[in-house]
């Protein structure tokens, strides 16, 4: 059965990436892990991800960097930092430059990373059905507007006082 | 030229905008200025006016500073040759000093550092030339003194004046056939006699009494500088009763003479009543005079060397007087110094301090990240386990099933079986066990052993040198900064075989934390950062290379000056190369630096072996 949702785990350090992807194998959702932003990119550009979680500090590039990339190349993935950095100056830029939706801190919860990363999929799953429906809605919008040139009055429905309609 | 407009400070310095800002700084101070910009015209000008102060540059363009120093101090000893040095050589400032150099002044210069020191300059040459003229002067008094001991032994067996009298009168008395005798000696005033000697009975009671130029017998001769001869004394009205009533002695008959040098009257002898009870005689009263001017003579030696043994002294205590203030003023400069020092290590425990709460959030990360898959690999251990346990009971079911040959449950659990296997993922749950366990091993060792080095790192000193393996300190320092590091560069050890050295290991410590950290800071982006140590000559160097921003020149001389700082107002404390310098200085060692702007920086600490 293949899983709805893909979440990508970002860090430096594999043993913490070993560590994440046990706590989340039983989660609804695959799980894809990257020990640099370079890995990160790429696996960015092979699969749709939904969700990255990515250490802000990191070498080669500054994690700031990487995720305001990753919001710019890829605005529709869910982004949330997990740092051993509590530090908080770094964590406003990273929520105001890079558009983060969750900033945990190391060490972390394992239940408290779950019900995160399952709540920002519903918010993501909300979010396309939003844009889906609105997408909907103005497809048949536009369907009337175009009847409506067509045949001038046609989406005009007229009633009498017992509320049936006129033809 | 005369004295008064000759110049007292002399210039040399080949740079000329130098020698004017020199000038005009010391010319405001008040001091009369001279400048060259060559060795040979400033020697010249000092062979013709040895100012007391001369202002050198260390790194003349055709000469070294240090070899010309002697030249001046051979024409001149007690001129003060201040040394002009940048901060990058202060080896060489030093070794100024040992050549001679009272002091240095550390580029770029602060006109009141100049000011303070040509004034400390010209105190100290003038206290050395006043010592020196005082000294001479002591020299000359005490030759004088010895030619005066010599001529006068010649004449008397000794110079000390009490012991001398004591005898001439005894002898007196003997050849005079006297009861009693004195000698009153003349006080500077020239007004008043002191007994100074007084024999025969009751003689004691009169020692030392005085007697006022016209009172008396004695007084009479003194004033008159007359000899007396009295015959009998209660027929003279100049003879003074009171002292028969004090001293409870009689007068009968008395002899009296003045002591005459060059026509001055030093002193009187009297001789009183004769042994035989007859009255003296002119006879007696010839004897006396004829040896009377020898003791004269020898009073007035006696007296002269007093003198002169008491200007010798009074010589001696104002020498010993300037030389107490000497070394009061040393003791002083020692004080300050402690105190120095004082300051000196706590701003080196606050840096360290600063240093340690930096690294405190860095050293977090560290221990936050395998903290944190420790944690969450205990947990997934535990889910593990679960899914094993709720395996092994169904299989236990399925073994009792078999026993009892339970067909329809052997295949209702044997289908169970088989879909808990997969849910679970049974081989890859198997297969992850063993590198779950390796890791979470892995991640404490990496707490335990970034305690154990943040431990070793923050400990204090003993206080006393011990032997320390500099490539242990780098990679302990390395362990604890590694968070600071690993963001910005590749750090390349190139660690070679070198002999301990002696040291504090902590303040070791602290010199390859702050280069090591501003090598970090240094790069703008990413880089690499070498670590190179290597034994040359008696000396273990480290050195630590990045190739980051650089420094600009400009910088350079004041890089290691406190609170010099190019970060921004509360980003640094401009204390962290100081102390390093500071540091690295108390284990008589030295720091090189070499920078280019765009290219990198090398910082190279050499510290001695102590073989």
């Amino acid at each position: 059965m293949e899983k709805a949702y893909k979440v990508l785990l970002v860090d430096d350090e594999v043993n913490v990436l070993n560590a994440l992807a046990r706590s989340l194998r039983k989660e609804p959702y695959e799980v894809l892990i990257a020990a640099s932003e370079m890995e990160g990119l790429n696996k960015l550009y092979v699969s749709r991800v939904d969700l990255i979680i990515s250490d802000y500090k990191m070498p080669v590039h500054d994690g700031v960097e990487f995720l305001k990339r990753v919001a710019a190349d890829y605005p529709d993935t869910i982004r949330i930092i997990l740092t051993g950095h509590a530090d908080m100056e770094a964590a406003i830029a990273a929520i105001n430059e890079g558009g983060v939706y969750r900033f945990l801190t190391k060490p972390w919860d394992d239940q408290d990373l779950r019900i995160t990363i399952r709540l920002a999929l519903e918010h993501l799953k909300l979010q396309r059905e939003n844009r889906a429906l609105s997408a909907e809605v103005h497809k048949q919008k536009q369907i009337l507007k175009d009847l409506e040139t067509e045949h001038p009055g046609i989406s005009q429905i007229n009633k009498d006082e017992t509320g049936a309609i006129l033809i | 030229m005369d004295q008064m407009s000759a110049p007292n400070i002399l210039i040399l310095d080949d740079d000329l905008f130098a020698r004017v800002v020199y000038s005009e700084i010391l010319s405001k101070a008040g001091y009369r200025v001279s400048a060259f910009g060559t060795v040979a015209e400033a020697i010249e000008a000092f062979r013709g006016n040895p100012t007391g102060v001369v202002l050198l540059d260390l790194f003349l363009g055709d000469e070294n500073g240090i070899k010309i120093l002697p030249q001046f101090l051979e024409i001149s000893p007690d001129t003060s040759v201040l040394i002009i040095t940048a901060h990058a050589s202060l080896d060489t400032a030093v070794e100024a000093i040992h050549s001679g150099a009272y002091d240095y002044v550390v580029k770029p210069i602060q006109p009141e550092d100049l000011v303070n020191a040509v004034r400390r300059g010209r105190e100290k040459h003038d206290l050395r030339a006043e010592n020196r003229r005082l000294v001479g002067e002591l020299i000359g008094q005490v030759h004088q003194l010895e030619l005066i001991g010599r001529i006068s032994t010649t004449i008397t067996s000794t110079l000390e004046l009490d012991p001398l009298l004591n005898l001439v009168m005894e002898h007196t008395q003997n050849l005079l056939q006297a009861e009693a005798s004195s000698l009153m000696i003349m006080d500077e005033s020239g007004l008043e006699l002191r007994i100074a000697v007084a024999l025969g009975p009751k003689a004691e009671k009169l020692e030392h009494q005085t007697i006022k130029l016209g009172q008396g017998i004695a007084g009479w001769v003194a004033a008159e500088r007359k000899p007396l001869f009295v015959p009998d004394t209660s027929r003279d009205s100049r003879f003074d009763k009171n002292f028969d009533r004090d001293s409870g002695f009689q007068t009968r008959s008395l002899l009296a003479a003045p002591l005459l040098v060059r026509g001055k009257v030093v002193g009187v002898i009297e001789v009183i009543n004769r042994k035989d009870g007859r009255a003296f005689s002119d006879l007696d009263l010839g004897l006396l005079l004829s040896f009377s001017p020898h003791i004269a003579v020898a009073i007035e030696n006696a007296r002269i060397t007093d003198d002169l043994k008491k200007s010798h002294e009074k010589l001696e205590s104002r020498v010993n007087e300037r030389t107490r203030e000497l070394s009061q003023a040393l003791g002083d400069v020692e004080k300050s110094n402690v105190q120095l020092k004082h300051a000196q290590a706590q701003l080196i425990q606050s840096e360290k301090l600063a240093g340690l709460g930096q690294l405190a959030a860095g050293v977090a990360h560290e221990i936050n990240n395998p903290i944190g898959y420790i944690q969450s690999n205990l947990n997934s251990l535990q889910e593990y386990f679960q899914d094993l346990l709720g395996l092994i009971s169904r299989q236990t079911e399925f073994l009792s099933a078999w026993k009892r040959k339970d067909r329809e449950k052997i295949s209702e659990l044997a289908r169970e079986l088989d879909e808990l296997g997969r849910k679970t993922n049974l081989d890859g749950l198997v297969s992850d066990l063993g590198r779950l366990v390796d890791e979470t091993r892995q991640g404490t060792e990496r707490v335990s052993k970034i305690v154990k080095n943040l431990k070793a790192f923050a400990r204090a000193d003993s206080g006393k040198p011990e032997p320390v393996n500099l490539n242990e300190r780098l990679e302990e320092t390395l362990t604890v900064i590694n968070n600071e590091l690993k963001y910005k560069a590749e750090v390349v050890r190139e660690f070679g075989d070198i002999p301990r050295v002696m040291g504090m290991p902590g303040e070791l410590n602290q010199v390859f934390l702050n280069l090591l950290v501003n090598a970090a800071q240094a790069i703008p982006k990413r880089g690499e950062i070498r670590i190179r140590t290597f034994a040359q000559d008696g000396h273990v160097g480290v050195e630590i290379k990045d190739n980051g921003a650089g420094i600009p020149e400009e910088n350079l001389p004041r890089i290691f000056d406190p609170f010099f700082t190019t970060k921004a107002p509360g980003k640094g404390t401009g204390l962290g190369l100081s102390v390093a310098y500071g540091i690295v200085e108390k284990h008589k060692g030295r720091i090189e630096v070499d920078s280019k702007v765009g290219q990198g920086t090398r910082f190279t600490v050499f510290l001695p072996t102590g073989e």
